[in-house]
């Protein structure tokens, strides 16, 4: 009873939040105007603070970017699940299924949990850096990912460094696309597109007010706006999304 | 970010939250030791990359960013263990 309680408020929630983002989806059609639109302000605007065009694409097109290979993710994932997932996110791997694959070295265990944190941190680096370096969300995700795939292909799966269920994993990946599609909607409601780098400093050459500015802003000549936030919760969706396709793919080779 | 010092309250903050996560029975002594060592390591090699936290640490020029995820991950995994 309390299951399928929580289940219609589950669906509820859903789609409360499926029309807010309809509502302001048909809004963005409707009130769509290309010329001058984002792109116009953004070329002519953009080379002034930004280094080169390269830079301006990589700060004010990102998002949008970042919003496709998202998709690509979540396809990824759901076809390693469906391809070889059967029965191994219900969280039955046995405790046969523990042990690595191949027994690990004395070096492999005794470097392993070392190299853990140090790749988590980086893994934290690049993620934070992203709007200004080579690096970014995806990249950061990555690269924390590859902690959770090193411990597990030493200690194996059951006895691994990080204690990440299926379930802590879906909540990591609900807050990540909830963090972008959170700003998303923030650019959108505040400028009329989807994905607006609000807080940049192109931002008053649209006309409306600074209040965002301040919000989303740093005193820094390269401000990048809502972009190291969105990189924030790509990391933690591309984090979730490898090591669910890796839970799947450890489950299936056992089976 | 809102200042440069967000970006090190965010990874200290991303630290913890990836630090909780992290069992405590592969480290010891000589486990922290070795940690220590490399991200020492690590953190003068890297100088004050990402560039926009240099004037946090100009004295010192090690990554921020680094270091506070680092304390983090120690501070979350203390958490844990508690």
């Amino acid at each position: 009873m309390k299951f399928q309680q929580s289940q219609e408020m589950r669906n509820l929630i859903a789609a409360i939040f499926v029309g807010i983002f309809s509502y302001f989806i048909i809004k963005a059609l409707t009130d769509f105007d290309i010329v001058p639109g984002v792109s116009y302000i953004y070329n002519l605007r953009g080379p002034l603070i930004a280094p080169n065009m390269i830079t301006v694409i990589l700060f004010d097109w990102r998002g949008y970017d970042t919003l496709g290979e998202a998709f690509i993710l979540i396809t990824a994932v759901l076809t390693t699940g469906i391809l070889f997932g059967r029965g191994v996110l219900g969280g039955d791997v046995s405790e046969k299924d523990s042990t690595p694959i191949r027994p690990s070295t004395i070096v492999q265990k005794v470097f392993a949990a070392p190299l853990v944190f140090i790749i988590v941190a980086f893994g934290v680096v690049i993620t934070l850096g992203g709007h200004i370096t080579p690096g970014g969300g995806f990249q950061g995700g990555s690269v924390i990912a590859t902690a959770f795939f090193l411990s597990v292909v030493v200690y194996g799966f059951k006895k691994n460094v990080f204690n990440l269920s299926h379930n802590s994993l879906e909540t990591l990946e609900g807050v990540g696309a909830l963090i972008y599609l959170c700003l998303g909607l923030v650019g959108l409601g505040l400028s009329g597109y989807y994905l607006y780098n609000v807080g940049a400093d192109l931002y008053p050459y649209l006309g409306v007010g600074d209040t965002a500015t301040r919000l989303f802003s740093y005193p820094d000549s390269t401000n990048a706006g809502i972009i190291p936030y969105l990189n924030i919760g790509i990391a933690l969706k591309v984090l979730s999304g490898f090591c669910t396709i890796i839970t799947v793919l450890w489950g299936a080779e056992k089976k | 970010m809102i200042n440069p010092v967000g970006t090190i309250v965010i990874a200290l903050i991303l630290g913890i939250v990836f630090g909780m996560s992290i069992r405590g029975e592969y480290f010891n002594k000589k486990t922290y030791a070795t940690i220590f060592g490399f991200a020492l390591f690590i953190d003068i090699f890297m100088g004050s990359f990402p560039y926009y936290t240099w004037d946090i640490f100009v004295e010192l020029p090690v990554s921020g960013i680094f270091l506070a995820a680092m304390v983090g991950l120690f501070t979350g995994k203390a958490f844990r263990e508690r």
